[in-house]
């Protein structure tokens, strides 16, 4: 019976702790190995794969990771990462992330700065799978377009 | 030898100074600083110490210590700076300390750069609420974000996180045993908190609630200071019990409020991610303010509710048709449609097929010729933030009527939340409950046994929805009693697992419908064991703050009989009443039925009073 008792207890925590790449904490917590900065499996499907323009670890050991992004890469970074939910802020002309998007430009006026983007949408973004250093650089060239707003980005 | 004179100086200096209170050495400090618990640091990095007993002797780590930051040639940690640049914190609290007087101070440009790129205000504690899809994320997590002075947007800040980093993915049985007694190892990690949002909030539709510290600016220098000589030079063995995000997390603020023993005090042989910001929530002062971030699930579910009947049918057209009618100017269905396409390609971790790839592409253009999306604010309901939920283990006293028998009890459950307790602060109508065990005194053959033990009895409850079509399930191992064979107080080993379908019919109440397999094993069953096909419809509510119901029906079909209709049912109403986080009541009645090669009835009644602690 105890035997019994034990391989039950076996298969459930082995069941239960089914490994897989999602991150959590506590007891049966898992982070798949890390591919880059801030990718694994799970996340190299939200962030998708950085280019190596944005290859920004400061330092790098078999364990220690830490990065500071610098501001001429930060925008890269900022698309790279979040190239899905920009895509569909973007399209609704506002939104955290586009917010954010306006400030890794400098730009002070988010609103302006969505309004630019939306109507802009397809030059920005010419196709699904533009990368985030495309998307990057036609945002900052419609941003040089576009007089009002680029007065109002210190980046540019 | 001269080394050895210097040391024996040091030590002195040390003792005098930590027992003899004549200068102002904190040597509780210092022993936070090395993460002496017990008599031992818990960092495993061999860079940590420059001592060779550092690990267990912080005297002989205090002088290795004060020696390293007087030779400037000396480099440390895996980056190979000098020492001074790598120990920030050991080296101000030193040189604070009186212990590094007219020891030349050096340049670090590397440290600078770095605490000039977080551009540092202030921490908040962010609380990552559980993953219902994934076991193995069921407490949640903690992290770190480090608030950039000035800053317009949250997302642009850095988040610091502690995790374990399995260096190859193990599976099953080795990934359990490893996380229970050790073999990965736990490293900081210093990100953007953008690539945090998008992997809770959107990658695993996870809440983020956000709890802004209190923090003055010497509090936020040691907590970065530190944070810095951690990851220059050390790992943590990870635990998934104690040794977690969360405790280790609580032994780096430890550093940042030096002088309040309360912060990383945890009393429980395990330390969960919601028991952290609990804790954090009873000292008083240390959080400033909290917010909310819901999960992509939530947003799509409230942007569901806003639409009428007549908008849901447009999106569903346009999602199985595939097809944007010419003249749509409704921004609402093309959100929906968009929001339904983008939750279904994190729901299922794979990328949209080239049908949905385009159908979005297609939707996106026509939503952005329309005009702009209003901002909207969820606001969340602060009845239900985690530091309101009750504690995971409970102490139960029961007495039950089994047909004529008479019989009283307790349980003892080591976590974590089930059906019938009082929801707040967890996810409702969720069930994880671990390692319990009760045992009783049958009155009338005044006999003492166990009742039931309990490995894992989890259940994940989903309401199936268009744009979230998932199943339920639950699954359990445990050793029960037999209700349905002639024997008394007689035990079977038991494992089942059912997946099904659940549905809401109000927000408060949750049908489900499962269908599985069982298994037992015991020595009064005539083969020794039996299994075969079993279903269980069920059904929980509650209604009000305080009173929860729930009805259930199993019923096990044992296909190891050569009678085919060898089956047996258990049928039973639950009430659970609760007024606060502390406590709850339950009346529960249960009939076990046997049908097949004989008949059986057993009818239980039971009463408990149930104690969180």
């Amino acid at each position: 019976m105890k035997s019994i008792i034990a391989l039950m207890a076996l298969v459930a925590t082995s069941s239960v702790f089914a490994a897989d790449s999602s991150s959590g904490c506590g007891m049966g917590y898992e982070v798949a190995p890390k591919q880059s900065l801030v990718s694994s499996s799970t996340r190299s499907l939200v962030n998708s794969t950085f280019s190596s323009t944005v290859a920004m670890t400061l330092g790098t050991s078999g364990c220690a990771k830490h990065s500071i992004v610098k501001n001429d890469a930060k925008g890269i970074h900022f698309a790279e990462a979040n190239m899905n939910v920009l895509a569909l802020e973007m399209a609704r002309g506002n939104g955290e992330f586009v917010a954010g998007f306006a400030s890794v430009y400098g730009c002070s006026d988010a609103s302006l700065f969505g309004s630019m983007v939306q109507s802009n949408y397809e030059s920005v973004l010419p196709a699904s799978n533009t990368s985030g250093v495309e998307l990057y650089n036609n945002v900052k060239a419609q941003i040089k377009n576009n007089a009002a707003l680029s007065a109002s980005c210190s980046m540019i | 030898m001269k080394s050895k004179i210097i040391l024996f100086i040091l030590l002195g200096i040390f003792s005098q100074n930590s027992f003899g209170n004549t200068t102002s050495f904190d040597k509780k400090y210092w022993l936070k600083l090395l993460h002496y618990t017990k008599g031992e640091s818990l960092a495993d990095g061999e860079k940590f110490f420059l001592s060779p007993e550092g690990k267990t002797n912080p005297d002989a780590e205090l002088a290795a210590t004060i020696a390293a930051f007087k030779n400037p040639d000396l480099k440390v940690g895996w980056f190979n700076y000098p020492a001074q640049c790598v120990f920030r914190e050991r080296y101000e609290f030193l040189k604070s300390s009186g212990l590094l007087n007219g020891v030349p101070e050096m340049s670090c440009p590397v440290f600078d750069e770095w605490i000039q790129g977080l551009n540092p205000e202030s921490i908040s504690l962010i609380f990552s609420s559980s993953y219902p899809n994934n076991p193995s994320s069921l407490f949640g997590h903690t992290l770190l974000r480090i608030n950039q002075k000035d800053k317009k947007n949250d997302l642009l800040d850095y988040a610091v996180a502690f995790s374990a980093i399995p260096e190859k993915i193990d599976l099953g049985l080795v990934f359990a045993f490893k996380g229970f007694f050790g073999g990965y190892k736990g490293l900081f990690e210093v990100t953007k908190y953008y690539t945090k949002v998008n992997e809770y909030n959107n990658g695993e539709s996870r809440d983020l609630i956000e709890y802004n510290l209190n923090m003055t600016p010497a509090e936020l220098s040691r907590t970065l200071n530190h944070l810095w000589e951690l990851y220059q030079t050390t790992y943590f063995d990870y635990y998934f019990a104690d040794e977690n995000c969360s405790a280790v997390l609580a032994d780096l603020l430890a550093v940042s409020y030096k002088d309040d023993d309360r912060v990383n005090e945890h009393g429980r042989w395990y330390y969960l991610p919601g028991e952290m910001v609990k804790h954090f929530m009873s000292l008083e002062g240390r959080v400033k303010s909290t917010n909310y971030r819901p999960s992509l699930k939530k947003q799509v579910g409230k942007m569901w509710e806003k639409l009428s009947s007549a908008e849901i049918s447009q999106v569903k057209d346009i999602v199985e048709m595939d097809d944007i009618p010419a003249n749509m100017t409704n921004a609402k269905v093309l959100d929906a449609v968009i929001a339904y396409l983008d939750f279904t390609h994190y729901r299922t971790k794979e990328k949209l097929g080239d049908r949905e790839q385009k159908l979005l592409r297609r939707a996106l253009i026509k939503r952005s010729t329309l005009p702009k999306a209003e901002i909207t604010h969820e606001t969340y309901d602060k009845n239900n933030m985690p530091e309101y939920s009750h504690n995971p283990q409970k102490f139960t006293f029961f007495t039950r009527a089994e047909n004529h028998s008479i019989m009283s009890g307790f349980e003892l459950k080591q976590g974590y939340h089930d059906l019938m307790s009082n929801d707040r602060g967890y996810d409702a109508f969720s069930q994880f409950d671990f390692l319990t065990g009760s045992f009783l005194y049958d009155y009338k053959n005044k006999k003492f046994d166990y009742d039931q033990l309990t490995l894992v009895n989890l259940v994940s409850l989903h309401e199936y929805r268009f744009y979230d079509p998932q199943l339920s399930w639950r699954a359990k191992v445990s050793s029960d009693r037999i209700y349905d064979l002639d024997c008394s107080l007689c035990h079977k080993v038991n494992a089942n697992a059912y997946g099904g379908f659940s549905f809401k019919f109000t927000k408060n109440s949750v049908f489900n419908v499962m269908a599985g397999v069982f298994g037992e094993a015991s020595s009064n069953l005539r083969k020794g064991f039996r299994a075969g096909p079993a279903a269980e419809i069920s059904f929980y509510t509650q209604l009000g703050t305080s009173y929860k119901l729930g009805l259930v029906n199993e019923i096990r079909f044992d296909a190891t009989r050569k009678i085919a209709d060898d089956y047996y049912n258990q049928i039973g109403i639950r009430h659970s009443l609760f007024n606060d986080n502390k406590r709850d009541y339950r009346f529960e009645s249960n009939i076990i039925s046997r049908f097949g090669s004989f008949t059986k009835n057993t009818i239980v009644h039971q009463v408990t009073y149930g104690q969180f602690f």
